[in-house]
């Protein structure tokens, strides 16, 4: 039931969105183009972070600096299985959205989206927000400087995600 | 993120002088650049692809059908006195799009919607309950279906993309409500 809805979910949103836009007498095919460019904007404004990110992460991982940093937690890690990708993904996903994904693509071309790091990315990923950026944007744009707990309450329902989505992975239910 | 890029980057580099490999420096930044533009190469189809049915959501008045929907949900976590009409309005508009996936419209109205809030608000530098909620609603990414992710996901030939649908759901749940209940304690902790 709950597969059949995952795979039914995607074409019935594209179907019930065509298919309101006619009914309401719209140029869907216009409005479908004019989408596409604001797509390339997106394209445009990612392109430098992906680019950033992953020659840092390449760098960082293969000169063996990763291995540096981790080993004080190696320990911890492997206690509990959790791949070192996740790690630098969990750091980074909180801050940038664009190095989020760039590590996810790193993860993905090297191991898979079906293995168990790709996983963990996959469902990490929908289940958080760029936390901080999102904080930024909110409180900038109205000029509050006392925040009070926001932060810190954010980040915990982060970590909660983020632990979750490790657990449900190693745990073999996905 | 400046400051870990410049570590990541400095770090490496020393590293590799200490290791003696420093000649393979180049290599690898030119084979993760061929690599990231081959990345942005395949993204942009698909994303293209969404960008351009979103457009068409975000015309028609399907949007405004939901908000009503979720803003009858939402309208209990926020104190009546600092929250008027506009700004519920608002907040409702953000939420529907960030659950259809709809971003730029969502900061759209996920800006009025504070700014709105603030109106109410006493002590304007200082959030107060409500702009709290409002902020915590948005770091917890409540999205029905994780489009981005599920098309990344098949373009790196995952067997079953869409697999990831019903867990994201429990984690997107189980987070909202570790954020909601976190907020509600700290805000009383916290004044």
């Amino acid at each position: 039931m709950i597969e059949y809805i995952s795979i039914m979910a995607l074409p019935m949103m594209i179907f019930v969105i065509v298919v309101t836009g006619i009914i309401e007498k719209k140029d869907v095919l216009a409005l479908f183009t004019e989408g596409v460019i604001d797509g390339l904007k997106v394209i445009y404004k990612i392109f430098p972070h992906i680019l950033a990110i992953m020659v840092a992460v390449s760098l960082f991982k293969d000169t063996g600096a990763m291995d540096i940093v981790f080993k004080p937690f190696n320990g911890i890690l492997s206690k509990f299985n959790i791949p070192k990708e996740i790690v630098t993904l969990s750091i980074l996903r909180p801050i940038s959205g664009g190095a989020a994904n760039s590590v996810v693509m790193d993860i993905f071309s090297e191991y898979g989206p079906d293995s168990i790091q790709g996983k963990i990315a996959s469902i990490l990923m929908g289940g958080t927000e760029t936390t901080f950026y999102v904080i930024t944007i909110l409180f900038g744009a109205v000029g509050i400087k006392k925040i009070r707990g926001t932060l810190a309450a954010a980040l915990i329902a982060d970590f909660v995600a983020i632990a979750l989505s490790i657990y449900i992975v190693l745990n073999g239910y996905i | 993120m400046s400051k870990i890029w410049s570590f990541m980057i400095i770090l490496s580099i020393v590293v590799a002088i200490i290791l003696g490999n420093i000649n393979s420096i180049t290599d690898i930044i030119m084979n993760s650049s061929v690599s990231a533009t081959e990345n942005i190469l395949k993204l942009i189809g698909m994303t293209c692809f969404w960008s351009g049915i979103f457009n068409i959501l975000q015309k028609t008045k399907l949007i405004d059908k939901l908000s009503k929907g979720i803003e009858s949900c939402v309208k209990r976590l926020f104190k009546k006195d600092e929250v008027n009409d506009e700004a519920m309005k608002n907040i409702s508009l953000n939420m529907t799009c960030d659950m259809l996936g709809v971003g730029n419209a969502a900061t759209v109205y996920g800006l009025k919607a504070i700014e709105e809030l603030n109106k109410e608000n006493k002590e304007k530098d200082k959030a107060n309950d409500s702009i709290i909620m409002f902020v915590i609603l948005n770091a917890a990414s409540i999205q029905l279906i994780p489009t981005g992710m599920i098309t990344l996901r098949a373009m790196y030939n995952s067997k079953n993309p869409v697999e990831i649908v019903p867990y994201v759901w429990l984690i997107t749940v189980i987070a909202l409500i570790t954020g909601i209940v976190a907020c509600k304690i700290l805000n009383k902790v916290i004044k």
